[in-house]
């Protein structure tokens, strides 16, 4: 997931703290293992690798989680897609290539071949590959959370890179953790602020910080249309599960104002908040 | 030989303007008492040239020749070279100005020779130095010192006898890059010093072209023990002087291995070394050197409980990254006994970046100088005092001390003792 992971457990002793972040920490390193793409060894590049050529048969945990992802594709009415990065390559400037016209045709989540019963995966093209970016930082907390009940925490705030965060009971001085969302434009400017009590958070964006990438299309892809979202806007979504959280970020991010609203629908106990920056670098805020 | 830039006396004025006012002189660079500003300056504006003569000019001597001689406050009255192809290019970039020898004491001879630049191949580095200095001539001698112990011991002593200046070339000790990380390592930013590893690796035979054969040995010296230590006394030298400095101390034993495993050309010193020198605080210096791989190039790692820091590259690591700043707001608001809203994403967060610390620079520029120039215009100035620049022959004297002793270890297979004899208050 290439992010840092910053747990903060308030009254705790020093070794038993160290003790519980670091099955926390190995638990979440466990899960990049097998979910990272960047990483050769890991079950999403051998599907990646293999899945072209023959069904290769997924385990339990690997099953349940692609399972989930094509759920959340049918509950998102496809606009959660893990097999956008074709897509994705070719409109950063890497067309590998491959024209549109074939990419386009190659893509999507419907294409992919999941056999429920004898539980494996086939991937009918070799152009279509499997990205749990928009996916991993959430379900690594939705797994995190056994840990937690295990070592009996009440008091835990975990963060993903600031970008997925868990948070769970009281702040040591107050009830519930305060947090707000930086503008992204100028960070000296909280543009949303949540009070998060036993909740997650995620925020997915297409505003590049780093200064050599800011040049480029944003890295969200739609699935209806295969383009870029070029409106500079990030989507922040409050939910029990930081995964549902983590799903739906990104989802709503890429989805338009229509299918937004259908989306939302399907979920409920969720918040959902839409910040759209303007020319004149104002942010703009509104519910979904 | 293009002519020298020398604006590193801008760079290097500008890093001054750090320390001067600080303890630091009197802590960590006893030898930069020498760069009072003001000395700086008279070196270039002062009415007395001073004259200095060049002995040995290869491809070293040429281009401390070419240092010097961009320097206003010096005249290269003299150069010496027994090998003719070398006087005669030497002579050249002088403009002929120079009176040419290929007999160094007829050139110790000369009256208005305030001082000498020795870059000989290294066994003739003692009885240059001490012929130099007993005819009254302050000198500069490159790395490593000598050939043997007896002879740096005795250089040494010459030194205190005469009273006469005797720097040896050590460019690393004036080169900003690493003054001022030493400094933050003294300052203690990554913590005590538990490990230094120092590597220098070449993918080269380390040969000269030979116009005849029977010069093989005069013009490839490096690589016949009568002459040199190889690897030991012209590479590690270098970075075991950064170690001893890093630490304030020098080693008290040393244990190594070394073989030709490649360049089996009729070379007698070895193509390959590894050493573990051993320092009174406990602290090991890991060193090696070969020559059949360059992958990894040259660097000296200082490990701290802290932090890295790899001073050839220039650059510093944290053991442990800070959080983002919102996380850190947070740390701070709840030893505070503050709840108030902390704030996530926004500009400081790059989405799905990696936090991989990438390790941050000493300093931001480029030099155009490792040290070398800085080095010689030193020189020059405590030639114009009179008075040598405290503790640079100690620092020196060490590093090539227990770069022989390296030697020795790995030539006798043996764990080598810091002798007695050898020890300098």
């Amino acid at each position: 997931m290439g992010t840092s992971c910053d747990i903060i457990i308030s009254e705790i002793d020093t070794a038993e703290g160290e003790k519980v972040s670091e099955e926390i920490v190995t638990e979440i390193r466990r899960i990049e293992s097998r979910l990272s793409r960047f990483t050769g060894t890991s079950e999403i590049s051998f599907i990646n690798t293999f899945a072209s050529k023959y069904p290769v048969q997924l385990d339990d945990e690997m099953f349940s989680i692609l399972e989930q992802v094509n759920s959340y594709n049918k509950r998102t009415f496809g606009s959660f897609d893990i097999t956008m990065r074709a897509v994705n390559e070719f409109r950063k400037g890497d067309p590998g290539n491959k024209k549109i016209e074939e990419i386009s045709a190659s893509v999507g989540w419907d294409k992919v071949d999941m056999n429920f019963k004898t539980r494996t995966i086939f991937l009918p093209n070799k152009i279509l590959e499997l990205d749990l970016g928009g996916f991993g930082k959430g379900y690594a907390l939705e797994q995190v959370m056994p840990l937690i009940k295990k070592f009996s925490l009440e008091n835990i705030f975990i963060s993903l890179g600031e970008s997925s965060v868990l948070a769970l009971g009281n702040h040591p001085h107050g009830t519930g953790w305060k947090v707000g969302i930086r503008h992204s434009i100028n960070p000296a400017i909280l543009v949303k602020e949540f009070l998060l009590n036993n909740q997650s958070l995620s925020s997915s964006g297409n505003i590049y910080f780093n200064p050599q990438e800011k040049n480029l299309p944003g890295n969200s892809i739609n699935p209806d249309i295969l383009e870029p979202v070029n409106e500079k806007q990030t989507v922040t979504v409050i939910a029990d599960s930081p995964l549902e959280a983590e799903v739906l970020s990104t989802a709503l991010l890429v989805s338009d104002t229509e299918k937004r609203n259908k989306i939302r629908r399907n979920f409920n106990n969720i918040l959902a908040y839409l910040i759209s920056y303007n020319i004149d670098q104002s942010a703009t805020i509104s519910e979904i | 030989m293009k002519e020298l830039d020398h604006s590193s006396r801008r760079e290097f004025l500008k890093a001054l303007g750090i320390y001067t006012g600080t303890s630091l002189f009197a802590a960590s660079l006893p030898w930069f008492k020498v760069f009072g500003s003001e000395n700086l300056k008279d070196s270039v504006t002062a009415g007395h040239k001073v004259s200095i003569g060049m002995i040995g000019v290869g491809s070293r001597g040429r281009l401390l020749l070419l240092y010097l001689k961009n320097n206003p406050g010096v005249d290269i009255v003299a150069v010496c070279d027994n090998y003719p192809p070398n006087l005669e290019k030497a002579l050249e970039l002088t403009e002929s100005k120079a009176q040419g020898f290929e007999d160094y004491r007829r050139m110790l001879e000369l009256k208005n020779l305030d001082a000498v630049v020795i870059a000989t191949p290294l066994h003739e580095h003692a009885h240059i130095t001490i012929d130099a200095l007993d005819a009254g001539k302050h000198t500069f001698c490159e790395k490593a010192m000598a050939r043997t112990t007896d002879d740096c011991l005795n250089m040494y002593n010459k030194q205190k006898a005469t009273g006469k200046i005797l720097q040896i070339g050590h460019q690393r000790m004036f080169n900003i890059k690493y003054i001022q990380g030493i400094e933050r390592i003294k300052n203690g930013e990554i913590g005590p010093v538990t490990q230094i590893r120092a590597y220098w690796h070449r993918n080269n035979n380390w040969r000269r072209k030979v116009p005849r054969p029977e010069l093989e040995r005069k013009i490839n010296w490096r690589l016949y023990k009568e002459y040199s230590c190889g690897l030991m006394t012209e590479l590690a030298a270098h970075q075991i002087q950064v170690a001893n400095w890093i630490l304030g101390e020098y080693p008290e034993s040393v244990s190594g291995a070394g073989s030709i495993n490649y360049w089996n050309d009729g070379r007698e010193v070895h193509d390959n070394v590894a050493l573990v020198y051993t320092y009174p605080s406990g602290t090991q210096l890991i060193y090696d050197s070969l020559t059949s791989n360059k992958h990894y190039g040259f660097e000296e790692q200082i490990l701290g409980s802290k932090g890295t820091y790899e001073l050839e590259i220039g650059k510093m690591y944290v053991e442990d990254i800070p959080p983002p700043p919102g996380i850190l707001q947070l740390i701070n608001n709840i030893e505070n006994s503050i709840f108030e809203t902390i704030p996530l994403g926004g500009a400081s967060w790059v989405p799905e970046t990696a936090v991989k610390d990438k390790g941050t620079y000493i300093i931001d520029e480029k030099l155009k100088d490792d040290g070398t120039d800085i080095q010689m215009e030193a020189f020059v100035n405590s030639v114009r005092e009179g008075k040598p620049i405290p503790e640079l022959l100690d620092e020196g004297y060490n590093a090539s001390i227990a770069s022989l002793l390296g030697y020795h270890a790995i030539e006798d297979r043996a764990v080598v003792y810091w002798p007695e004899h050898l020890r300098i208050v």
